[in-house]
C-alpha cells in the first residue's frame, strides 16, 4: 500500500503527469474517448449476450452475430488501455491508491476471459449453444457476462466517489 | 417563463431531489444506471451507422438491422432519460446555467431529428437499396451526422462536470 | 440542416478554449503547494457529486481575502470520514487546509478544517500527509 503511495506521488512528478494535470483540455478528451470505446466493447459484448437469449438478431446464427461483434472488442481495448494509462499518469492517486480502481481491473480480467472463451468457442463449434442441454449454460454464461461488464462500468463511475483527493 | 420556473423548482425543492442531492450513494448509483444507458444507445447506434457508411455488418440488409436495433436503443434511452432526469432534479437550476448541458440536450434532439428525417425520406425506396453494401449518399450522410452528433453529445456530458459554477 | 448541424457539432466538440471552470478536476490543484486561510462559512452546498464551502476570509486586503469556494469530495467520501452534513455551519470561523488552484484563482481543493474548538475534519488522506 506504501510503495503505491510512493509509486503514485513518483507518477505525478513526471512531466508527462504535469502536462496531463495543467493542460485541462486532455483530462476531459482522454475520458471521453475512453467513453466512447467503453460504449462500443460494452455493446458489443451485451448485443452477443442478447443473441444467446434469443433476444436480438434470432434469425442469425449465433456464429454469424459472434462474428461481427466480438472480434472488434480487442482493438477497442487497446485504446481503452492507453487512455487508462494516460488518466493513470495524470491522476495517480484517483486511481492507483483506490480500491475501486482495482476493483474495476478485477471485473476487466473476469471480461476478458469469458468473452474470449465465448468468441473461441462460437467460432470453433457454432452449434455449441443450440441443443438443449446446452442452452442453460449458454444463459447462465450470457447472463454472467452482462453482469461482469455492467459491474465494470459502475466500478468506472464510482472510482471518483471513493477517491480521497 | 415564470411557469417554467415554477416547474423546475418544484422538481429541484421535491424530497426525492433532496435525497439525489445529499445522499452518499443515489447520485453515484443513478449516475452509473446513466452511464450503463448511454453506453448501449452509442453503442448500438453506432452499429447501425456502420451499416449506413457501409463500414460493418454489410451482409444484413438495412432494414433488418434496423428492427433488430433500435429496440435495444429505445429501451437503453428511456433508461438513460429517467435516470438523467432524476440526476438533473437534484440540481437543476446549476444544470440548465450550464452551456454544455443545454448543448447536450439541444444535440440529442438533433440526433433525434437526424433520426426522423432520414427515416422519413429512405423507407419508400429502403428495398430498393438496403441490400448493397455501399448505400446511398443520403444514407451515408445520416450515419456520419448521426456518429458526430453523438460523439459531441458525449464530449458535452462529460464537460458538464469540469463546468459547473459553483456559485 | 446537415453542413449547420455538422458544424454546430464540430465547434462543441473542439470547442475547449474558455471553459470556464468552476469545478475542476483534482489536477487543476496545486498538489505541491498547500496552504492555509481563516474564515467565516457564508455557505454550504452538501451536494453530489462534490461538496463545496463558501468562505469569507479573515483578511481584508491583499491575495487571500475576498469570497473563496472550497471544494471537497462527495458526501459518501466525508460521511464516511465522520463528517456530518452539519459539521461546518454558515457563521463557523475555522482554519481551512487546502491546495491552491494553479490558475490563482479564490478558491481550492479543501483538505482539512481545524474549526474553533480545535476539533479536526478531514477525510482519508494517506498517512504520510496527514
Amino acid at each position: 500500500m506504501l510503495a503505491l503511495t510512493g509509486f503514485s506521488k513518483w507518477l505525478a512528478a513526471t512531466s508527462l503527469s504535469h502536462t496531463i494535470q495543467t493542460v485541462t483540455w486532455i483530462i476531459p478528451t482522454l475520458q471521453t474517448i475512453h467513453i466512447l470505446c467503453v460504449a462500443n466493447a460494452f455493446s458489443s459484448a451485451v448485443l452477443v449476450d442478447l443473441r444467446i437469449f434469443r433476444v436480438f438478431e434470432r434469425d442469425e446464427p449465433l456464429r454469424e452475430v459472434t462474428r461481427r461483434f466480438l472480434p472488434p472488442i480487442w482493438p477497442v481495448l487497446l485504446i481503452l488501455l492507453a487512455t487508462g494509462s494516460l488518466l493513470i499518469i495524470g491522476e495517480p492517486r484517483r486511481s492507483l491508491v483506490n480500491t475501486t480502481f482495482y476493483l474495476k481491473m478485477a471485473l476487466l480480467l473476469v471480461a476478458i476471459l469469458l468473452t474470449a472463451t465465448l468468441q473461441r468457442m462460437v467460432l470453433a463449434a457454432p452449434e455449441v449453444f443450440e441443443d438443449r442441454s446446452r442452452q442453460l449454460a449458454g444463459r447462465a454464461l450470457a447472463t454472467v457476462s452482462i453482469l461482469v461488464w455492467c459491474g465494470i462500468l459502475f466500478a468506472g463511475r464510482w472510482i471518483a466517489y471513493t477517491q480521497a483527493g | 417563463m415564470s411557469y417554467i420556473q415554477n416547474l423546475i423548482a418544484f422538481f429541484e425543492d421535491s424530497s426525492i431531489a433532496d435525497s439525489i442531492r445529499e445522499n452518499d450513494t443515489l447520485f453515484p448509483t443513478i449516475e452509473s444506471i446513466h452511464v450503463v444507458a448511454i453506453c448501449l444507445v452509442v453503442g448500438s447506434i453506432l452499429v447501425l451507422d456502420l451499416r449506413l457508411l457501409g463500414f460493418a455488418s454489410m451482409n444484413r440488409p438495412v432494414g433488418r438491422l434496423t428492427r433488430a436495433i433500435l429496440p435495444v436503443t429505445w429501451g437503453a434511452f428511456a433508461i438513460a432519460a429517467s435516470s438523467g432526469f432524476l440526476l438533473f432534479i437534484s440540481n437543476a437550476t446549476k444544470y440548465l446555467a450550464n452551456g454544455y448541458f443545454d448543448a447536450k440536450i439541444v444535440l440529442i434532439c438533433m440526433a433525434g431529428l437526424n433520426m426522423i428525417v432520414f427515416h422519413a425520406v429512405s423507407t419508400k425506396d429502403l428495398p430498393q437499396w438496403e441490400k448493397q453494401k455501399s448505400p446511398p449518399l443520403r444514407a451515408r450522410i445520416a450515419g456520419a451526422l448521426s456518429i458526430l452528433l453523438w460523439i459531441a453529445i458525449v464530449a458535452c456530458g462529460r464537460w458538464i462536470g469540469f463546468t459547473m459554477q459553483e456559485l | 440542416m446537415s453542413p449547420k448541424a455538422v458544424f454546430l457539432a464540430a465547434c462543441l466538440t473542439l470547442g475547449f478554449v474558455g471553459v470556464a471552470a468552476a469545478h475542476h478536476s483534482n489536477a487543476a490543484y496545486d498538489s505541491d503547494h498547500p496552504q492555509t486561510v481563516q474564515g467565516t462559512v457564508k455557505q454550504v452546498n452538501w451536494t453530489n457529486p462534490h461538496i463545496t464551502f463558501v468562505i469569507e476570509t479573515d483578511a481584508k486586503e491583499g491575495p487571500q481575502a475576498g469570497t473563496w469556494t472550497f471544494e471537497v469530495s462527495s458526501p459518501g467520501v466525508l460521511t464516511r470520514s465522520g463528517w456530518t452534513k452539519r459539521s461546518l455551519q454558515p457563521g463557523d470561523h475555522a482554519v481551512f487546509d487546502y491546495l491552491p488552484l494553479r490558475d490563482g484563482k479564490p478558491g481550492g481543493f479543501l483538505r482539512k478544517v481545524i474549526l474553533q474548538d480545535g476539533k479536526e475534519l478531514t477525510y482519508s488522506l494517506t498517512p504520510d500527509e496527514q
